[in-house]
């Protein structure tokens, strides 16, 4: 799994192998090892930087405050996970809410999010293309539903199992499966429609 | 579908550190000594420092509310019983019992009475005794305050 290649010291699977929540103070190391990837996770899922760092900092004081009920069941990144996506679902809430009090975002368009690419790209044409891909993709998960995208960039950004996209979304594996698929193929007939 | 995917990745983490930077170096510059990781324990802190804030508040509010009105009924009532115990035990004896404890300070007053009625009586035995002295100083036109300045304007004419 190319999550576990991202967090460096692992030490979720040394609480996990002793089943024991590791102490307060051992917070701060949790906070500093798993913050980057729940302001990834939120901020591909808003599209918004500073909506993406209010619900890590509130994902973060939740899992401060609530830090003595997590018994190790699963990986901490996963039980964070879960609380960010809980956190966005009431986000989503509010803000379908806010829609009629003509509330803006500061969400960024599609188009723009799909400029942020790595100068991996050895040619301009292929950074040209690769880009015109992003954006396809960008806009493809924009047309899917709330559980759809998190589904797909659980598995696509976070690269999570199907258990842990399951255990994180509180769903079972087969309905994260049957939405994965959903969401994959809108991905492909975005792409494959337009290239 | 394969590259189109990790380039969607790719350009999610290029982003995500980028904002993350910018989210950083903003902190940085608003004087935030602390890491930006860090900045939840901050936000932890001023919530707790906030509904200790609160609640100190409230809690001087509820006491104040409860003595304020305590301590003025009995400045009211020291005022009110003060002068007329004294005639009222002379002038108006024939009153009824329950009329006479309604009219009757608690303890705490009746105690207080005495101690308030000296001690302005005492003041205004010091403010007669300072009036009389500074008129008799007026009087002999020569105030004891100015005594000196007068010596020396008595010296300063004969030269």
């Amino acid at each position: 799994m190319a999550a576990t290649t991202t967090m460096p010291g692992h030490i979720s699977e040394q609480w996990m192998a002793t089943k024991e929540a590791p102490d307060r103070a051992d917070f701060d190391q949790v906070a500093r090892e798993y913050r980057p990837q729940i302001f990834r996770f939120l901020l591909s899922s808003t599209r918004d930087a500073e909506l993406a760092e209010t619900l890590t900092q509130d994902c973060l004081m939740k899992a401060y405050r609530n830090w003595n009920s997590f018994r190790g069941d699963s990986r901490v990144l996963t039980w964070l996970l879960r609380i960010a996506i809980n956190l966005q679902k009431d986000q989503w809430r509010n803000r379908r809410l806010q829609f009629w009090r003509q509330t803006t975002t500061n969400a960024v368009d599609v188009s723009e999010a799909g400029n942020w690419l790595p100068s991996e790209a050895s040619t301009p044409e292929q950074q040209v293309a690769a880009r015109q891909q992003v954006k396809l993709v960008w806009q493809a998960v924009e047309k899917l539903s709330g559980r759809q995208r998190s589904i797909f960039l659980l598995r696509h950004v976070e690269e999570m199992e199907i258990a842990e996209i399951a255990a994180a979304m509180g769903l079972s594996e087969g309905t994260v499966k049957a939405h994965l698929s959903r969401a994959t193929g809108r991905v492909r007939e975005e792409l494959g429609g337009r290239q | 579908m394969e590259q189109a995917i990790r380039s969607f990745r790719q350009s999610v983490t290029a982003w995500s550190e980028k904002e993350a930077a910018r989210v950083e170096s903003g902190a940085r510059r608003a004087g935030r000594p602390t890491p930006a990781w860090l900045s939840w324990w901050m936000a932890a802190g001023a919530a707790g420092a906030t509904v200790a804030a609160c609640a100190l508040a409230a809690l001087m509010l509820t006491s104040g509310h409860k003595t304020e009105p305590r301590q003025m009924a009995q400045a009211v009532a020291v005022r009110q019983s003060a002068p007329p115990t004294a005639e009222a035990t002379h002038a108006a004896p024939a009153t009824t019992d329950s009329a006479s404890r309604e009219n009757q300070p608690t303890t705490l007053e009746a105690s207080m009475a005495p101690i308030s009625n000296k001690a302005s009586g005492d003041a205004d035995d010091s403010d007669e005794k300072l009036l009389a002295g500074i008129d008799s100083d007026i009087a002999q036109g020569t105030p004891k305050a100015l005594a000196p300045m007068a010596g020396w304007m008595s010296d300063s004419a004969e030269r």
